[in-house]
């Protein structure tokens, strides 16, 4: 083939490789949308890749940004030693609400945490910074409600159980705390 | 949109002021010029070298009635072609347009600056970098600095009939449009 | 009667239609039309404001500004980890280099040395996420065109990708994961072979969409020719990326000013020269492949291997260094009590407790995220974003808060363009000249 390259007829830029001159575009056009159509085709015997999501719940992984929660000790005491590390770094202001004491032996005890899920944005720096490992995300995605207030959670909301947060830690490599 | 207090300026602030490159004219007669300083003062310009940024980006600040020539000869002669972006810095006492100009033959990126009153109008880079136009309106809105000989300058993120310029440190946060969200 | 001519507004160099004579029998008007901002096509909220004769685009203006979220206001008030995820939403198809733009800028302020170990696994998230960033341009492009599978097919692949962010780092797109001078948490153990197990699917895959569109009529038919700009074009409007590239010129920060060690990787940087919308396309289309040629690399040489191994030994070393530490005790306290320390823990003692190989952990030096305050100083950083060069400027005052962080969106300098291509144009062919730029309105309005 000595010939230059074939282009557009009106346009005089270069048409891709392998494709004849424009009085015989058709016939490159016809076999380039047989070849596209046959790919297309070729996709009805394939697995779906689709997920029947209410009836087979998918299997979140470990690391996932999901509700947060605040894990307890082995005892299902408090673990939480209200420093407020959590809502300092909190992109949003006043998400993360502490009212905290301390009793006789100076031992911090938690009154109410709150947080307003509804303005959570799943970021995850209030879980990096806890120095305790007590706030943690759990691999529950399903948060929707009927009202902006039933989505801000309390600590009662928030806390899980003594045995509940031992799973949690077993499943992410970290020591229990007693 | 709540914000507490403003990061204290580094310029009024003395332990800032010792070290920053941030640009105070008076403070930095020891940095030496870069190859472009010298470029441009051998064409006649005086820029004050504020040395490199942190990642070896040359900077350098003009008077304001320097700007266009400079920005001429640099890219004319030193192939700076592609301007990055110009940026409105708020230095409280007075405000700063930075342009961050790249050049696409020596891949180096120069930061060139230009001290603007409150009263005076920064000349627009337009003409020489056509590019300039709409990040001089980002400027002109979020920052209030007026561009002279820009061919259109209005807002152009915030809404034509918005009050003010919100990148501006002394900005009104208690305006009533920005706080619906409150809880 | 006279049959009233078109006149094409003079714009030499980008007209597709110069030198047509419109014939019509018709007399027609201008009319204005508002596309968008609630358009399907313009991919976000972008408003343009068209004047149209016919089915020629007289005169065009974007109007933007609908999703502005004020970006760099909020950093002024927050502290520099705080603000953090909130770049997520910046650019939020490829998030991995809005991070990487911002880290490196206080890296180079706070001179935080970043591990060989790091600056891969930062690499293999970049250039996925380009995958996935040109994937779903791929598929929005076609659909725009009018081709409705190669969607759903880009989409499939998109996923898997994001399957493995989320093992990564918990979530598909707003991923949060760099950190000043390191990331956020290693890699979850197997992560490197799924990954290799994903990325060896991909090359089949592209191979498919080729066979649907690269050189289908309809596809060629609207973009050869369509959209024509050049280099001067380029510098004029600040057009960067891949649009730049299909014009010719082989500028890539990659190569050029290489970041995140891509100087030990070799790979292409595909250009094409013509400068049309199909040129753009196969640029990117290029792109995907030679992205995935970077991750082969980075994935085999990886500093340490999978994250069971370097566990392993780090396991290995905790327990020398806890012996040692131990036996240091051990003297102190004989000598606090005036005693002689045992000749096996002396010698032990006097060694020097070992640690992991500096490029083989997750931090160079561990910063605290709650009081991060990096000296006084300003830094400009570049990445090359699947969209063009994204820059972040960021001055610092020595307080924990950013003095003022500027974000150099590409699409946003990209958008400029426009106007000028679509003014003297075809109408429809907005779709193709607008997906061919890959514009996306989060970070053009910030
Ligand atoms: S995940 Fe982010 S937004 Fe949500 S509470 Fe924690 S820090 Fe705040
Ligand atoms: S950071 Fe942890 S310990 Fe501190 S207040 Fe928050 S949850 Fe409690």
């Amino acid at each position: 083939m000595t010939e230059s390259k074939p282009t557009d007829k009106h346009t005089s830029i270069p048409l891709p490789e392998g494709y004849l001159p424009t009085e015989n575009k058709v016939l490159s056009a016809v076999t380039e949308i047989a070849k596209g159509m046959a790919t297309v085709i070729s996709h009805v015997g394939r697995e779906p890749v689709t997920e029947e999501y209410p009836e087979v719940m998918p299997e979140m992984t470990n690391r996932f940004h999901g509700r947060l929660s605040l894990l307890a000790k082995s005892d299902g005491t408090d673990l939480c030693i209200g420093c407020k590390a959590c809502a300092k770094v909190c992109p949003c202001d006043d998400l993360i609400q502490i009212e905290m004491h301390r009793d006789g032996d100076k031992k911090p005890v938690i009154d109410q945490f709150t947080i307003d899920m509804g303005r959570c944005i799943f970021c995850g720096n209030c879980t990096e910074v806890c120095p305790v490992d007590c706030i943690k995300m759990l691999p529950d995605f399903e948060l929707a409600d009927y009202s902006r207030e039933a989505l801000v959670l309390d600590k009662f909301d928030l806390t899980l159980k003594g045995n509940e947060s031992d799973e949690w830690r077993a499943a992410h490599d970290l020591v229990p705390t007693v | 949109m709540s914000e507490s207090a403003n990061p204290s300026n580094p310029i009024s602030s003395p332990a800032a002021s010792a070290e920053a490159p941030v640009p105070e004219a008076t403070t930095t007669p020891e940095i030496p010029q870069g190859p472009l300083g010298q470029l441009l003062q051998s064409k006649g310009f005086h820029p004050t070298a504020l040395g490199k940024d942190a990642l070896g980006n040359e900077s350098m600040s003009f008077a304001l009635t320097e700007l266009l020539g400079a920005a001429q000869v640099l890219k004319d002669e030193a192939s700076f072609d592609l301007l990055l972006s110009v940026s409105g810095v708020d230095m409280k006492t007075h405000r700063e347009s930075v342009a961050h100009v790249f050049s696409l033959a020596t891949n180096t990126t120069v930061a060139l600056k230009v001290q603007v009153d409150e009263a005076e109008e920064c000349p627009s880079l337009v003409s020489v970098w056509p590019a300039a136009n709409w990040h001089e309106r980002e400027s002109y809105d979020l920052m209030g600095i007026i561009y002279c000989g820009h061919p259109d300058l209005r807002r152009i993120l915030m809404p034509v009939d918005w009050v003010g310029h919100p990148l501006r440190k002394d900005y009104n946060e208690e305006d009533p449009r920005l706080v619906w969200n409150r809880r | 009667m006279a049959i009233p001519q078109l006149e094409l507004p003079e714009k030499p160099g980008f007209s597709s239609l110069q030198g047509v004579t419109f014939d019509q029998g018709l007399s027609t008007e201008d009319m204005v039309i508002n596309i968008g901002p609630q358009h399907p096509s313009t991919h976000g909220v972008l408003r343009l404001v068209t004047t149209i004769n016919g089915e020629i685009v007289k005169d065009m203006e974007p109007v933007i500004g609908y999703l502005h979220r004020s970006k760099e206001k909020m950093a002024e008030g927050r502290s520099y980890f705080q603000y953090q995820p909130t770049i997520d939403r910046v650019e939020y198809l490829s998030s991995f280099f809005d991070h990487y733009a911002y880290v490196t800028a206080l890296e180079g302020i706070a001179n935080l040395k970043v591990p060989k170990r790091v600056q891969y696994i930062r690499v293999i998230c970049m250039e996925l996420n380009r995958i996935t960033s040109h994937l779903l341009w791929f598929g929005t492009f076609l659909l725009d065109l009018g081709a409705t599978s190669p969607f759903f097919y880009a989409f499939r692949d998109r996923e898997a990708i994001f399957d493995l962010f989320e093992e990564l780092t918990g979530a598909r797109m707003m991923y949060n994961y760099f950190r000043f001078g390191g990331v956020n948490a290693d890699m979850p153990v197997g992560w490197l072979d799924q990954v290799r197990g994903v990325i060896n699917e991909l090359p089949a895959r592209f191979d498919e969409y080729e066979a649907i569109a690269t050189k289908n009529p309809i596809i060629l038919d609207r973009c050869l020719g369509v959209g024509l700009f050049n280099l001067q074009d380029c510098l004029d409007y600040g057009v960067t990326g891949p649009a730049m590239r299909a014009c010719g010129v082989d500028n890539d920060l990659r190569k050029t000013q290489p970041y995140s060690s891509y100087e030990d990787f070799t790979f292409d940087v595909p250009t094409e020269s013509v400068g049309d919308v199909y040129a753009r396309y196969k640029v990117r289309m290029a792109e995907m492949r030679e992205s995935l040629k970077i991750i082969h690399q980075a994935l085999d040489n990886m500093p340490g291997g999978d994250t069971a191994e370097v566990k392993k030994i780090q396991a290995e070393v905790d327990v020398v260094a806890n012996e040692i530490k131990e036996a240091q005790k051990r003297v102190a306290l004989a000598k606090k009590q005036e005693q002689e320390p045992v000749a096996a823990d002396v010698t032990l003692a006097e060694k020097t407790i070992p640690v992991i190989n500096a490029d083989w952990q997750t931090y160079g030096q561990k910063v605290n995220l709650m009081t991060f305050k990096p000296p006084a100083g300003e830094a400009y950083s570049q990445v090359e974003s699947p969209r063009g060069l994204l820059g972040c400027y960021v001055i610092s005052d020595g307080t924990p808060k950013a003095y003022r962080v500027k974000w150099r969106g590409a699409s946003f300098s990209n958008l400029t363009i426009l106007p000028s291509l679509m003014i003297g144009n075809l109408y429809p062919d907005l779709m193709a000249i607008f997906g061919s730029l890959d514009i996306i309105l989060p970070e053009v309005d910030r």
